[in-house]
């Protein structure tokens, strides 16, 4: 059932098992007992692993054997964020770059037997081909997606409903937000890191948004980035709907207005300056007050938006398709408890004895 | 006059966990409000709605009490205890000053000039509030004696196992410009 289609060892997923558990060659060494001269080699695909070494690499490792005959190429990271990546460490890039891959074969895997019908897809506009202004294209998307007016409610509902497919992950940085990108016969993935405040989820989501609507075809990364930034923006605080919000832009009302409009106290600050409704002066001293005042986070929690897309595949799966945890573990190529961590809310199968 | 702080804090000390519990409770109740209506809101609204709250429990704690009495007059929410003291209250700033524009009654209030209703005796104290930065969470319950838009002192009332207390928080000023409004203000009549 799962996606071993030869028995060839691929170098690549021995890579990303490794990277997902943040484990130097030297590491793998120690827990497996496999020399890191052996290790290396088979990495490189100069050897075959013996029988009895896969075994050991996939205990020490803690995948299953099946994950390591996938023959699937790893992808590496979106052309956006460059300069973010940059000051990542390697070893985190790794594993984030890991769990992103492992997590797409998923996707693939689990998409196969799953259809969802999506009325408005995310759809793509060049931005040298059309004249339009991130803004514009913002207002244009609301307007596609027929979103009323003031704050977007639940973004991710909203690009899981144009047919995106929204995880979580643990990043183990703050250094990077999210990732997205279009992969082919895929969905459109957003990865977002789950260890940062709801209201900069939701910001940075819309930011992957705008890339995947705009950027298509790489360009440079500062000029994407920044146009990422306005996007979002201008999707989620549209100037006209903002704007009253913003006519006494003091932190004190500012903190309210966070609680509706669900964006930083940030957010909104920089908005009302490149709306112009303060001075440069006034931007800088509610800045020197920002970071006096909220240096351990700002007030108001915005709830973490829950994605459904993947768990409702899942959920197919074993309601619909009859698949047990061990079937769905075995499909996923992760053992059964990696797959109930992961797909946290898959219900475990109990033995009950009388 | 200034007034004694050591003994109007004594006299009021009574009142002083109601009158804490109760701004606890009235910001409590703004908190509930809808973000979609708060966010609509300036301070100014803010403070207002918080302040009636606090009115309503003020009522709720104080009506019928002996030797309290609940005195509305014009705009003036104000609880007379003992013919002695007679709160009002406000939002107030970290040294225990309150901000909006003044009215003649209210000048007159703080200036502890007769008004119809209230003993002349009586000291007149605001009982408020310093709501935190972002205006989410109270800082600290303060009763001060206002001059004008100044105060002459200031305290902060604490509760620690169902009991009240309080700290001076008056401050400091040069030798000699103790009784004056420092705010550069001259002093009130009689002060």
């Amino acid at each position: 059932m799962h996606q071993v289609t030869n028995e060839r060892f691929n170098p690549d997923m021995l890579r990303l098992a490794r990277d997902a558990r943040e484990a130097t060659q030297e590491d793998l060494a120690n827990w497996s007992g496999v020399t890191q001269a052996l290790i290396s080699k088979v990495e490189n695909g100069l050897t075959q692993p013996s029988e009895e070494v896969v075994e050991k690499i996939a205990a020490a490792l803690r995948f299953p054997r099946a994950f390591f005959f996938q023959q699937e190429r790893a992808m590496g990271f979106p052309p956006f964020h460059y300069r973010k990546r940059t000051r990542l460490g390697a070893k985190a890039l790794a594993r984030i770059n890991a769990s992103m891959n492992i997590r797409r074969q998923h996707v693939a895997k689990l998409m196969r037997s799953y259809e969802r019908e999506v009325l408005k897809p995310i759809p793509q506009y060049d931005l040298d081909e059309t004249g339009l202004t991130p803004e514009r294209v913002a207002e244009r998307l609301r307007a596609y997606w027929m979103l009323p007016r003031g704050p977007v409610d639940n973004i991710v509902d909203l690009i899981e409903r144009a047919g995106g497919i929204v995880i979580p992950v643990r990043f183990g940085t703050d250094l990077l937000d999210a990732i997205s990108f279009r992969a082919e016969g895929l969905p459109p993935l957003f990865f977002v890191n789950k260890d940062i405040p709801g209201d900069r989820y939701r910001f940075s989501l819309a930011h992957e948004l705008g890339h995947i609507v705009m950027h298509n075809i790489p360009a440079d990364d500062q000029k994407m980035e920044a146009e990422a930034d306005r996007f979002a923006a201008a999707f989620l605080m549209p100037a006209q709907d903002v704007r009253p919000y913003l006519n006494t832009v003091k932190i004190s009302t500012l903190a309210r207005v966070k609680a509706f409009w669900k964006v930083s106290i940030k957010a909104l600050i920089k908005r009302a300056h490149d709306l112009k409704l303060i001075t440069d002066h006034y931007y800088k001293v509610l800045n020197i007050q920002y970071n006096k005042s909220f240096a351990q986070g700002e007030p108001i929690v915005i709830p973490l938006e829950q994605p459904s897309a993947l768990k409702n595949a899942v959920k197919y799966h074993m309601q619909n398709l009859g698949y047990s945890i061990r079937d769905l573990a075995a499909m996923l190529c992760l053992t059964e408890d990696d797959a109930q961590l992961v797909y946290g809310d898959v219900p475990r199968l109990r033995l009950i004895s009388s | 006059m200034i007034e004694d702080q050591n003994r109007c804090m004594a006299l009021a000390e009574p009142l002083l966990q109601d009158v804490h519990d109760a701004w606890h409770h009235a910001f409590g109740e703004y908190l509930k409000y809808p973000a979609e209506f708060t966010a609509e809101h300036d301070d100014t609204t803010a403070a207002n709605c918080i302040r009636s709250h606090m009115w309503k429990e003020v009522t709720r704690r104080f009506a019928g009490r002996k030797r309290c009495k609940l005195i509305r007059m014009r705009g003036l929410n104000l609880l007379l205890h003992r013919d002695e003291l007679v709160f009002r209250f406000k939002k107030v700033d970290g040294a225990g000053r309150h901000r909006n524009y003044q009215t003649q009654q209210q000048e007159d209030f703080d200036d502890q000039l007769p008004l119809p209703e209230l003993p002349p005796e009586a000291v007149r104290l605001t009982s408020g509030y310093q709501p935190d930065f972002a205006g989410q969470s109270i800082e600290r319950i303060i009763v001060a004696r206002p001059i004008r838009r100044s105060i002459a002192w200031a305290a902060q009332v604490n509760v620690t196992d169902g009991a009240a207390s309080w700290v001076d928080i008056t401050p400091a000023r040069l030798p000699g410009t103790e009784h004056m409004d420092y705010r550069g203000r001259k002093s009130a009549p009689g002060d």
